[in-house]
């Protein structure tokens, strides 16, 4: 062990080991890590000299960063604390949360000496320091600036960034933030991290449609339609061969619909999909069809009910159900896996541009002129990058359609052992 | 399981806040087929603060979504409950009443409705009734005993505000959140005569007017409305008339059903017959109708009654009136034309009928009514099954809804419901298909298709669709009227046979 410290208020260190260390600081020595639970436990004797007083000081010190971090994990009061190791001479440094701990004196300790035993419970992984990843799209490459993401994907636009599968190291997924730069108002924003491509259905792809041409929908075209749907008729058809579903995640999909124009407002419209493949036929949940650009529509396994054999060519249809005459401006559908999505739900209007901040842990923030502002509430787990493998954080927000955010993502490698 | 949870603004802003601590356990989540959220339980621990940011979520809407960033309930904050190492305090809606609906009868008079409400209390939650009904009694000992109701939350406010100082150190928050149709219970429905047209007069009969006797009085006719304009249409089912046969006439005395004019005047065909049985005496008779015809309710209708015979002045019948009569006069048909009854006079003609159930709920969930947090209530398809507004109980809408949806369709299938998101209510039929579900022996539930276990997303699609015990793989599949996530795992808690959830 090259040094061993606690590190907390972003940045302050308490040297327990190494070349750094400060008196009454000799020396630490750290046994193999047990366990609790799911967590760590480091047993650590810190050997110390130098004066009672600064002795006691030190340990208070300690004992009042271990509690502060306990805190800050089950509350959100204290202070995040960071045990930081650097596991031999010249290795990078990493750090483990601090999640509880103590530190106590022995009984008996002779003045000016004492072996101080330091109980602290961690997670169980390691991280590495936070890296800027070169990201990329068809804009181009991150150089450090962001990359430039529009609200929507066609042959022109990338919705998304993709990280390289070389990318990412360290043996456990590790924790990405990303900070996007709104010029204007943001209200909330779905974000997704998909292995491949979201798959995305342009409703002029759909079969038979024509598309009614229009500079600001994705693709350059969408379908419009007036429909009587009693009984239930299809909206939209689309024709999914195996290469598309190679496209597909097993497991639930959410669905976000993007209109051309917002639809209605319906007070009876129902909104449902309708899967078919070789005779096998299975329909989603039901929701009502609101007014909003963009909509999240019922949740959709394409694979639910098809057991066994080939399941393409599969047949994927938007399904309306009301007993009026209604009219539908589609634009496409984007899916992102519904175990992956984190979203961000505005706390109120906000018309300034400013930089969107999620570092995965901490509330979100927008610096604004230097300053923060809670503007979002974030739900869904932390975005987790995997190791090895290429992905994509794709965006979409109800804002207008070639509206730009300009996202940066950068994330902390993290290690089972190190 | 730790939860992503937001709270939303009281008068539904738009806007989402998230309130420190983060870090939400969810310890319970359950969802009925009626009603779709049911309730959950959530809990935290929050550093030392003051504790009244808590108690202003109450009535807050919150939505629950799961670690992969799904929506999987949704509601509003019902009981705030907060533990100390000092002390505790619970405040819970559920024992709120904010509007008393006093019941009684003054001295030898009518009964009379009043409410009395604590307006301050219902501009912050909304409207929460009760009914005290009072038998005879008086305005100032209605209000004094309504004082006396809405005085009980006022003494829960004053508790938290003695207490709040008890409490040291870190709290344990929990929340007790409820589904927004838990608040379809918030109101009391009265039936007011919804789904009935009757003469405007007292039942009384004072003259009579004969039918088929002569040329002048080969039919009479009495228009009605029902002035409920907001009632869903009704097909008249029952008509009660007072009538009797004058010497032995050996045909029948008929009543029909015709649209009306604005002035009262029948027009086009007739909708719905059905025979009157007479007797020698004037009497109130009741027929039935075949529930062909629909009563619009603020659109005249016009009951007619003639005779499937030829005139005859000997053997005839006549009708009881009450003269004078109300805002449609009774009507007589000489062969040509309809002619006002002189006096002015009303036949004694009333109609009762049913709606269909699915219209019945939208009407009852109206923000009017039941409904007052809803956007709006949509109600898929028909159910095929009428009913009607209970006359002379007090219950609220949600119970009248929950009858509703129990009464199913007509093809023998439960009618469900579901309050979304955006607090949308969507009513439909069941539809029969294969199980979709496994139920174990402890009650958890698992997809038919042998797919991963259920996650807490899934939990509120798994009401309304159909299950197959492990145990009894012969039996047909049942219907899963409630689900619960808890210790991390769905249970079925309500089939048939098991009750309902709540």
């Amino acid at each position: 062990m090259e040094s061993l410290a606690l590190e907390y208020d972003e940045g302050q260190i308490c040297w327990l080991h190494g070349a750094l260390v400060r008196p009454p600081v000799v020396t630490a020595l750290r046994p193999a890590p047990g366990w609790v639970g799911d967590e760590r436990q480091e047993r650590l004797t810190v050997i110390l000299e130098g004066a009672p007083g600064e002795i006691h000081a030190l340990v208070s010190e300690l004992a009042l960063v271990l509690r502060d971090a306990a805190r800050w994990v089950h509350d959100g009061a204290g202070r995040p604390v960071y045990l930081r190791i650097t596991p031999y001479a010249g290795s990078e440094a990493y750090r483990s949360l601090v999640v509880g701990g103590r530190a106590a004196l022995p009984e008996h300790w002779s003045e000016g000496n004492a072996r101080v035993e330091l109980a602290i419970l961690r997670e169980d992984a390691w991280e590495s320091a936070e890296t800027w990843l070169k990201t990329s799209n068809r804009a181009g490459e991150d150089a450090g600036s962001g990359l430039l993401v529009h609200n929507h994907h066609d042959a022109g636009h990338d919705n998304f960034v993709e990280i390289p599968a070389t990318a990412v190291r360290g043996s456990l997924p590790g924790r990405a933030r990303v900070q996007a730069v709104f010029p204007a108002g943001l209200g909330d924003l779905t974000c997704a991290l998909a292995p491949g491509a979201a798959p995305l259905l342009e409703a002029e792809a759909a079969q038979g449609e024509s598309a009614t041409l229009a500079a600001d929908v994705s693709g350059g075209g969408y379908v419009s339609k007036v429909v009587s749907p009693q009984p239930p008729s299809a909206l939209l058809t689309w024709q999914l061969n195996a290469d598309d579903l190679l496209e597909w995640e097993p497991g639930e999909m959410l669905p976000f619909a993007r209109f051309a124009r917002a639809p209605g407002p319906y007070s009876d419209l129902c909104v449902f999909w309708r899967v078919s493949a070789l005779g096998v036929c299975w329909e989603s949940e039901r929701r009502p069809l609101g007014d909003a650009l963009l909509q999240e529509l019922p949740a959709l396994d394409v694979f639910h009910g098809l057991r066994g054999g080939h399941l393409a060519p599969l047949e994927l249809a938007l399904m309306l159900s009301g007993p009026g005459i209604y009219r539908v401006d589609v634009d496409y559908v984007q899916f992102f896996p519904a175990a992956r999505v984190r979203r961000y739900l505005a706390r109120g209007a906000l018309n300034a541009g400013g930089t969107l901040d999620d570092d995965g842990c901490h509330a979100l923030t927008i610096t604004q002129a230097g300053g923060h502002v809670v503007t979002h509430a974030a739900v869904g787990s932390a975005l987790a990058l995997h190791p090895g493998r290429t992905q994509r954080l794709v965006f979409l927000h109800p804002g207008a359609i070639d509206a730009v955010l300009q996202v940066r993502v950068s994330y902390r490698a993290r290690w089972q052992e190190v | 399981m730790s939860i992503g949870v937001v709270f939303g603004e009281r008068d539904f802003r738009a806007g989402w806040a998230q309130p420190a601590p983060q870090a939400w356990t969810l310890e319970r989540m359950a969802w009925s087929a009626m009603g779709g959220p049911d309730v959950a339980w959530i809990s935290a621990t929050a550093p030392v603060g003051p504790p009244d940011r808590w108690r202003d979520l109450l009535r807050c809407p919150v939505e629950l979504f799961s670690a992969g960033g799904e929506r999987c309930w949704w509601g509003y904050v019902s009981t705030v409950s907060l533990e100390s190492a000092g002390g505790a305090l619970r405040m819970s809606l559920d024992e709120m009443r904010n509007s008393v609906v006093c019941r009684y009868r003054v001295f030898g008079g009518q009964e009379r409705v009043e409410r009395i409400r604590d307006e301050a209390c219902v501009a912050l939650y909304g409207e929460k009734e009760t009914l005290l009904d009072l038998g005879e009694s008086s305005p100032l000992r209605a209000a004094a005993a309504a004082r006396a109701v809405l005085q009980r939350w006022s003494g829960a406010r004053s508790a938290w505000e003695r207490a709040k100082g008890t409490l040291t150190g870190s709290l344990r928050v929990r929340l007790g959140l409820r589904g927004w149709w838990h608040t379809l219970g918030w109101r009391l429905f009265l039936a007011s005569g919804e789904g009935s047209a009757a003469v405007d007069v007292d039942w009384n009969a004072n003259a009579e007017i004969g039918v088929g006797s002569s040329s002048a009085l080969a039919r009479c006719a009495q228009a009605l409305v029902d002035g409920h304009n907001d009632y869903p249409g009704w097909r008249p089912l029952e008509l009660e008339v007072r009538a009797r046969r004058v010497g032995s006439p050996t045909d029948t005395l008929q009543v029909s059903f015709y649209r009306a004019d604005a002035a009262g005047v029948p027009v086009g065909l007739a909708l719905d017959t059905a025979a009157v049985p007479t007797g020698p005496e004037l009497q109130d008779v009741r027929v039935s109708l075949s529930g062909a015809a629909q009563v619009v309710p603020a659109d005249p209708f016009a009951l007619v009654f003639s005779r499937t015979g030829g005139l005859n002045a000997t053997h005839y019948y006549r009708v009881g009136l009450r003269e004078p009569g109300g805002a449609y006069a009774c009507l007589s048909w000489n062969g040509t034309y309809w002619s006002e009854r002189v006096p002015h006079a009303c036949a004694l003609v009333r109609a009762v009928g049913g709606a269909d159930t699915t219209e019945l709920a939208m009407y009852y969930a109206s923000p009017l009514r039941g409904g007052q947090f809803l956007s709006r209530v949509l109600a898929e398809a028909h159910s095929g099954v009428d009913s009607a507004a209970q006359d002379g109980r007090a219950r609220t809408c949600r119970r009248e809804l929950e009858d509703m949806l129990r009464a199913g369709s007509a093809g023998g299938l439960p009618l469900l419901a579901e309050v979304d998101a955006r607090r949308v209510l969507r009513v439909w039929p069941a539809v029969e298909g294969d199980a979709e579900w496994h139920i174990g022996a402890d009650g958890s539930l698992r997809p038919a298709w042998g797919g991963a276990s259920a996650g807490p997303g899934q939990a509120g699609r798994v009401p309304g669709h159909w299950a197959r015990y492990d145990a009894f793989p012969g039996a047909p599949p049942a219907l899963v009227q409630g689900c619960a996530w808890e210790n991390g795992r769905l249970v079925v808690t309500s089939v048939p046979g098991r009750g309902w959830p709540r």
